[in-house]
C-alpha cells in the first residue's frame, strides 16, 4: 500500500435514507437540524418537498426519496435536514438519520458515472469500513429545468 | 456544525427554563421513537421547532451584523452596496444623454429637481457586454444625492450577514478590486460606498457647483 499515505483524505458526512447510505461532502454541508415542519411551494418543481424558514432565509427542501427512487414517506418528528450548499444555493436535504463524519482516501473513491443509474446525482463511490457509499453531486441534484421552475416558484412565495 | 436551537436560546437573559426543559424533553422522546406520537401530536413538534428555526439567531441579534444591502448586476458579475449609501433608484430611461461625453460619465438625472452626473458602472469596475433593457440608476450619496450609477439590473435589497464577505478574489480586475470590500461564497461582491463614492473618477466632470 505504499504511495497511498500522502493521497488526500475528504470528510464525508454519511446519512441514512430508507435504509441505504449516502454521503454528502462535509465541505458542502452547513449545518444539520431536526426535522421541521415543512411548507408547501405548489409552484414548484415535484423533486422540491416544500420550503422552511432557517432565520429568515427561505430554504428549499429537496425530496431525495423522489430522485432515487425510494417508496416516499411522511414527514416524521425523528427525521433531520441537512443544510447544504448545491452550487450558489442554500438547500435542504429530509433524511431518516444523519449517522457520522467520516473521512476516506481520495483513492477509495471512485467515479460513479457509468457505473450506476441515475448516477447524475452520484459524485462518486466511497469505500469504507462500513461497505459502499454513495456521494451524493448537490450541484446537479436538480436539472436545468428544475433549478429554473424552483427561482421562479421561490420569487412568487411570501418573505 | 449542529446546531441545538432552543439550547442557544436558553442562554438568553430573562427565559422560561422550566418551559424550555419541557420542551426539551418532549421533543427529545419524540426523536429517540420510545414514544408513539399521535399525527396531531407530530405535526405540533415540527410546527414548533419550525418557528424556532425561523427565529433570527442571537448573534446576529446581538452584534448587529446583517448588513442591509441593495443588489446589482454589472455586466456577469452580482454587486451589493450597503443600502445606507442608496438614496434613490430610477429607471435609466430618465437620465439625460451629454453628446460626446467620455466614459464613465454617462449622463444626467435630476433627483428631486438637482442635477446629479451618472456614471456607468460597468466602465467602473472593469466589466464587459452592452447596455440592457432593464438598467437602472442608483443614486448614491452619503446624506444626500451625490452621484449616479448606471447599472444593468437593481434587484432586492437583501441583508446578508457581514462575516459572509471574504476578501476579494485575485481574479476581479485592478480597477474592481480597489472598490470591492469582500465577497460571499456564492459570488456577491460588495461594493466600499465610502471608495466608490471618494473615486477621483467620478469627479472629473462632478464640478458643476465648483
Amino acid at each position: 500500500m505504499s504511495g497511498t499515505e500522502h493521497l488526500p483524505l475528504v470528510d464525508l458526512l454519511l446519512f441514512e435514507v430508507g435504509g441505504h447510505r449516502y454521503a454528502l461532502p462535509a465541505a458542502d454541508v452547513k449545518e444539520i437540524v431536526r426535522a421541521v415542519a415543512i411548507a408547501p411551494l405548489p409552484s414548484g418543481p415535484p423533486v422540491v418537498e416544500g420550503i422552511i424558514d432557517v432565520r429568515g432565509r427561505v430554504v428549499p427542501v429537496l425530496d431525495i426519496r423522489r430522485r432515487f427512487r425510494l417508496s416516499p414517506k411522511p414527514l416524521d418528528p425523528g427525521d433531520h435536514f441537512i443544510l447544504a450548499t448545491a452550487g450558489t444555493k442554500l438547500v435542504g436535504l429530509r433524511v431518516d438519520a444523519v449517522t457520522e463524519l467520516s473521512q476516506a482516501r481520495q483513492s477509495d473513491i471512485e467515479d460513479a458515472r457509468g457505473v450506476i443509474p441515475y448516477s447524475e446525482y452520484v459524485a462518486g463511490v466511497a469505500k469504507l469500513e462500513g461497505g459502499l457509499v454513495l456521494i451524493h453531486d448537490l450541484k446537479t441534484f436538480l436539472s436545468q429545468g428544475e433549478a429554473a421552475a424552483l427561482s421562479t416558484a421561490l420569487a412568487g412565495a411570501p418573505a | 456544525m449542529i446546531r441545538r436551537g432552543k439550547e442557544r436560546r436558553a442562554s438568553r437573559g430573562d427565559v422560561d427554563w422550566k418551559g424550555i426543559r419541557q420542551r426539551l424533553a418532549r421533543a427529545a422522546a419524540a426523536t429517540e421513537g420510545t414514544l408513539q406520537l399521535t399525527p396531531e401530536q407530530a405535526a405540533r413538534v415540527l410546527e414548533e421547532r419550525a418557528k424556532l428555526l425561523a427565529r433570527p439567531t442571537e448573534e446576529k441579534a446581538r452584534a448587529g451584523e446583517d448588513l442591509h444591502v441593495v443588489v446589482m448586476l454589472v455586466g456577469a458579475e452580482r454587486y451589493a452596496i450597503e443600502a445606507r449609501w442608496v438614496r434613490h433608484a430610477m429607471r435609466a430611461p430618465e437620465r439625460t444623454l451629454v453628446p460626446g461625453a467620455a466614459p464613465p460619465f454617462a449622463g444626467l438625472v435630476s433627483v428631486r429637481g438637482e442635477i446629479l452626473p451618472v456614471f456607468d458602472a460597468r466602465h467602473l469596475l472593469g466589466a464587459k457586454g452592452e447596455p440592457t433593457e432593464a438598467e437602472r440608476v442608483i443614486v448614491l450619496g452619503e446624506s444626500a444625492p451625490e452621484v449616479g450609477l448606471l447599472v444593468d439590473e437593481a434587484s432586492e435589497v437583501d441583508e446578508v450577514p457581514e462575516i459572509a464577505f471574504a476578501a476579494p478574489p485575485a481574479s476581479l480586475s485592478d480597477a474592481a478590486r480597489a472598490l470591492v470590500r469582500g465577497v460571499t461564497a456564492d459570488g456577491l461582491v460588495l461594493l466600499a460606498g465610502d471608495v466608490l463614492l471618494a473615486d477621483r473618477r467620478l469627479f472629473v466632470t462632478a464640478t458643476n457647483d465648483a
